[in-house]
């Protein structure tokens, strides 16, 4: 893929972003000026890029989006939803074409009727004028091609035939041949019934001569659809009728055959002499437009420049006359603002290049003067006059002079930016040699100013890369504390292990720094999943016949890149749940006495170390006393424990596998295991979740996530000699408890810690080891508290290490199946601690 | 530089990214120093700090449009390079409309790449080099 396409689709998407996003502000605002012209704006500048590729179908949909809204802009159509409607689908549509762009370079063929039936809905909301004149020349040459044809029932137009053709056509006829005159028109949608209308043409019986031509004149190559054939053939045949109308059997509706009567041929004789320029061309060439040259934009220009053919020249005489006479209505424009004095120079400057291009030295002093007189008198007219006088003239040198010329070299003038420093001193060749250089260096910190883009974008691998680097950092970094430590006891060198301490501080607290930074990198605001929300919350609520309105809070609040990717598909799942099942319809928000607008509130904020992401909605809440009936119905909790739990407990029963409280699934929130995937999905990134509701009021639900994953805090504890870690999410809290502490109630331990009883579980017996836990000398037993899916337990272990910070690598290969371990981590002196996944174990 | 020149420098005005790679690399290609700028307030920041001998201008920009800038730029009691204005409108109206901001001509986009180089080396003074 070329820079020039990958430019384009990152710049596509971007705009389309863009217009979506105004689109939803245009909700709120309908008749903010501001917002149109942006969104104008928008849409036209994603229209002039995709015209410098060949991509028809993107440019047709937006030059009907961009043509829509310009009437919007001038006030000529309202702003209305289902416009808005139209133009997001447009919009969709446009991404849809990026995505097959981006996978193969070009548009899929079937998205041509696509794009034609989106172009046609987008004019389709405009007033019935306006819309025949965008839809251009196309349809109004129409008519004129019937009455053609109907004049032409009559006398098959044989002057297009060339001078030879029609002698040898006259000759046949004299010889007792019947010749005829075919006309064929292929239906515009033939090539989706199978036709090769130029093949069949090809094969016609008896074919003497043959044309093919557009029935109208072609769009421009961006507007062109090449899935319509607007062709006609028109074709001389010797063959006798029954055989033609044997070849177009299957057409017979396309094809008009008249026999030829001999008088037509010597009849028209006279009529056209050099028409064998038409007879030759058999379909027209696709006109040569920007589109076909962007591909080659590096090859072209050189290959321009290489050749010094005709067609360069032709392009450089049709540029002349339109400077030409673009400075002849400069400078007969009869304002005079304020920066007529600028724009008569800019004139002048142009004028000399002119003459300069021409290598005509006294035209270039002869438009110096009258610019000069002009500036003096602020009249035109000098000015004018020599370019009247001048204009053949010009032309003229500029065709004579193809390939090199003397150009005047020695002319430092030749630049407007010289112009007004050494405009004296011109004649001097001694001055010509400094002025170039400091023109080169001038030249050389033009480039190094160039300024560069304030903020880059970086693949996600090279920071990813970054991120596993100073993980690999922070380990090596953790061996030095061991290696002071070997010298030590080891070595017995006291005072080199302090200066490795020393060493170690020093860069303990550079890499910390980096982590720091690196991690910043990866920082990304929520916004980036909640702008999605807007389009999403309003196409939902639209669908369900709800009228909601959307407060997003805190966007810029900031998480780690993989919490806020891995945060989107929750949110997405709660929005839509509160939607179809939270938020009521108008009329029994009505009958409940709220406001008919309901209101759907997600909000950002960082608490501490987390962030908190709370999804509000002032629908009718969840009644506890449904959800425990279903949980019960379901056998999620026994008829015990639906006595037992509180209204809160039951509220939260909702994230449990295999609960649907809908009455009825509807197809937006899906099946009812919305919830627990939820519920899941956070849980993996070490998120939690609670639900808060008051039945009537409305439902919150709150998301606390961590603010990075990169870095998890781990305890170490040892048992049997082995270490394991335990992440600090899971721990309660560390307690000894004297051995004559500990009950057993129906066979499992327990201790009762401030009045309550925590069930004790060893370790070891769950992980398979036999040994059984140690005491200390006080005949005390460590008791990790963990916390687990809401129950707190104890942990027997042998004893407790220090916390730290480390990278956790998943398992992979053969050992992803332990399930007992989330993952494992490299410690300073090399080993590996694996960390327990203290929800599997227990 | 070649032939003790000075190189040309261009500057193109224009918000959308792609156009101006487009009009840089044909414009590059031919030898020519080329400047950017995103819309017409840093346009015309850069061109009153450095002159440019060509301003290849979008119409519709934010901040300030290509009319705008060139109605700034023609005010300032400088040299006034030719301005090549490019834009999508076709309409009559704004080719005028430009002629009258400040526009030295008016090509209509998509340029071609040998049609933009006719025009900037005619207006720059070196069609025939």
């Amino acid at each position: 893929m070329t820079p020039l396409l990958e430019q384009f689709l990152s710049e596509s998407r971007e705009f389309s972003q863009g217009i979506g996003e105004k689109l939803m502000q245009m909700e709120d605002a309908p008749s903010d000026q501001g917002l149109i012209n942006e969104l104008f704006r928008l849409v036209h500048t994603l229209k002039g890029n995709s015209g410098l590729f060949t991509f028809p179908e993107m440019t047709r949909v937006l030059h009907a989006g961009e043509d829509l809204l310009g009437l919007v802009r001038n006030g000529q159509i309202a702003y209305s939803r289902e416009l808005a409607d139209c133009l997001l689908d447009a919009i969709d549509f446009v991404m849809v074409l990026c995505a097959d762009i981006e996978a193969t370079e070009q548009i899929d063929a079937s998205r041509a009727q696509d794009s034609a039936r989106m172009a046609e809905s987008l004019r389709a909301l405009m007033p019935a004028a306006q819309t025949a004149r965008s839809v251009s020349a196309a349809n109004s040459s129409k008519p004129a091609t019937i009455t053609q044809d109907a004049h032409s029932a009559e006398l098959p137009p044989l002057a297009e035939l060339p001078k030879a053709t029609r002698i040898e056509a006259l000759h046949q006829c004299h010889q007792g041949e019947t010749l005829h005159w075919i006309c064929y028109t292929p239906a515009s949608d033939c090539f989706f019934q199978g036709d090769d209308p130029l093949f069949s043409a090809r094969q016609t019986p008896g074919l003497l001569w043959g044309s093919a031509k557009p029935t109208e004149p072609l769009p421009p190559l961006a507007e062109l659809d090449t899935y319509r054939c607007v062709l006609e053939f028109h074709l001389l045949s010797a063959a006798p009728r029954e055989e033609l109308d044997e070849h177009f059997r299957y057409v017979p509706d396309q094809v008009r055959i008249v026999q030829v009567n001999p008088g037509w041929l010597s009849l028209s004789e006279d009529s056209s002499e050099d028409s064998s320029a038409v007879s030759a061309q058999p379909v027209p060439a696709v006109p040569e437009g920007a589109a076909g040259e962007a591909n080659l934009i590096s090859a072209a220009p050189l290959k321009a420049a290489a050749k010094a053919s005709i067609e360069d020249c032709a392009e450089q005489v049709a540029a002349l006359e339109s400077i030409l006479s673009a400075q002849r209505q400069i400078l007969m424009l009869d304002d005079r603002p304020d920066w007529g004095v600028g724009r008569l120079k800019a004139a002048g400057s142009v004028l000399l290049n002119l003459a300069n291009s021409a290598g005509d030295r006294v035209a270039a002093s002869e438009v110096e003067a009258a610019l000069a007189e002009c500036l003096a008198t602020g009249q035109n007219s000098m000015l004018l006059l020599w370019l009247e006088a001048s204009k053949e003239h010009l032309i003229a040198s500029c065709v004579a002079q193809p390939g090199p010329s003397a150009y005047p070299a020695s002319n430092p003038a030749a630049g407007p930016s010289k112009e007004p420093k050494e405009g004296a001193a011109e004649a001097e060749a001694s001055l010509a040699k400094p002025a170039a250089d400091e023109g080169i260096k001038f030249g050389r910190r033009a480039e190094d100013h160039v300024t560069g883009p304030r903020s880059l974008k970086v693949d996600q691998a090279k920071i990813d890369r970054l991120m596993n680097l100073i993980g690999e950092l922070v380990v090596s970094k953790n061996a030095l504390p061991y290696l002071a430590q070997r010298a030590e006891t080891h070595y017995g060198v006291r005072e080199l292990s302090r200066e490795i301490k020393g060493e170690y501080s020093v860069i303990n607290r550079i890499a910390d720094e980096m982590q720091d930074a690196i991690m910043q990198v990866r920082m990304m605001a929520v916004s980036f999943v909640f702008q999605r929300f807007p389009r999403l919350v309003r196409d939902i609520s639209r669908k369900l016949g709800k009228d909601v309105q959307l407060v997003l809070e805190g966007e810029q609040t900031e998480a780690d890149k993989n919490i806020i990717e891995s945060l989107a598909d929750p949110l997405i799942h709660i929005v839509r749940n509160s939607l179809d099942h939270g938020l009521e319809t108008p009329e029994v928000r009505r009958a409940c006495g709220k406001r008919e607008t309901g209101t759907l509130t997600i909000r950002a904020a960082q608490e501490a170390d987390r962030v908190v992401i709370e999804i509000t909605d002032d629908g009718k809440g969840i009644d506890p006393a449904v959800i425990k009936r279903k949980a019960y119905e379901k056998g999620l909790i026994d008829e015990a424990a639906l006595e037992r739990i509180d209204d809160r407990e039951a509220v939260n029963l909702i994230f449990a596998a295999g609960l649907s409280t809908s009455e009825v699934v509807s197809d937006l929130s899906g099946r009812g295991v919305g919830m627990d995937v939820v519920r899941s999905a956070v849980q993996k990134i070490n998120g939690t979740v609670v639900i808060e509701s008051k039945l009537g009021t409305g439902t919150t639900i709150r998301i606390s996530l961590p603010l990075s994953m990169a870095v998890t805090q781990v305890m170490i504890v040892e048992s049997d000699g082995q270490l394991f870690g335990v992440p600090m999410d899971n721990v309660v809290e560390t307690v000894r408890v004297p051995r004559s502490d500990l009950r057993a109630i129906k066979q499992s331990l327990t201790v009762v810690l401030r009045g309550r009883i925590v069930p004790l579980k060893a370790l070891n017996t769950l992980l398979g080891i036999s040994a059984s836990p140690r005491v200390n000398s006080d005949d005390e037993l460590a008791v990790l508290l963990v916390q687990a899916g809401g129950e707190v337990l104890g942990l027997l272990v042998d004893g407790f290490k220090e916390t730290i910070g480390l990278i956790q690598k998943p398992l992979a290969g053969f050992l992803s199946g332990l399930s007992a371990y989330s993952g494992s981590a490299l410690m300073g002196d090399g080993s590996v601690l694996m960390i327990l996944n203290i929800r599997e174990i227990v | 530089m070649k032939r003790g020149l000075v190189v040309k420098r261009i500057l193109i005005v224009d918000d959308a990214a792609t156009v101006r790679m487009y009009h840089r690399g044909i414009l590059e290609s031919a030898g020519y120093t080329v400047d950017e700028a995103l819309n017409g307030i840093e346009a015309l920041e850069k061109a009153l700090e450095t002159p440019f001998d060509l301003l290849l201008v979008d119409i519709n920009m934010p901040r300030l449009d290509g009319f705008g800038f060139l109605k700034e730029l023609r005010r300032q009691p400088m040299p006034q390079p030719p301005a090549i204005m490019v834009s999508t409108e076709a309409e009559a109206r704004d080719e005028v409309a430009a002629y009258r901001a400040g526009a030295s001509c008016y090509l209509l986009k998509p340029v071609r790449p040998s049609q933009l180089l006719a025009h900037a080396r005619l207006m720059l003074g070196e069609a025939n080099k």
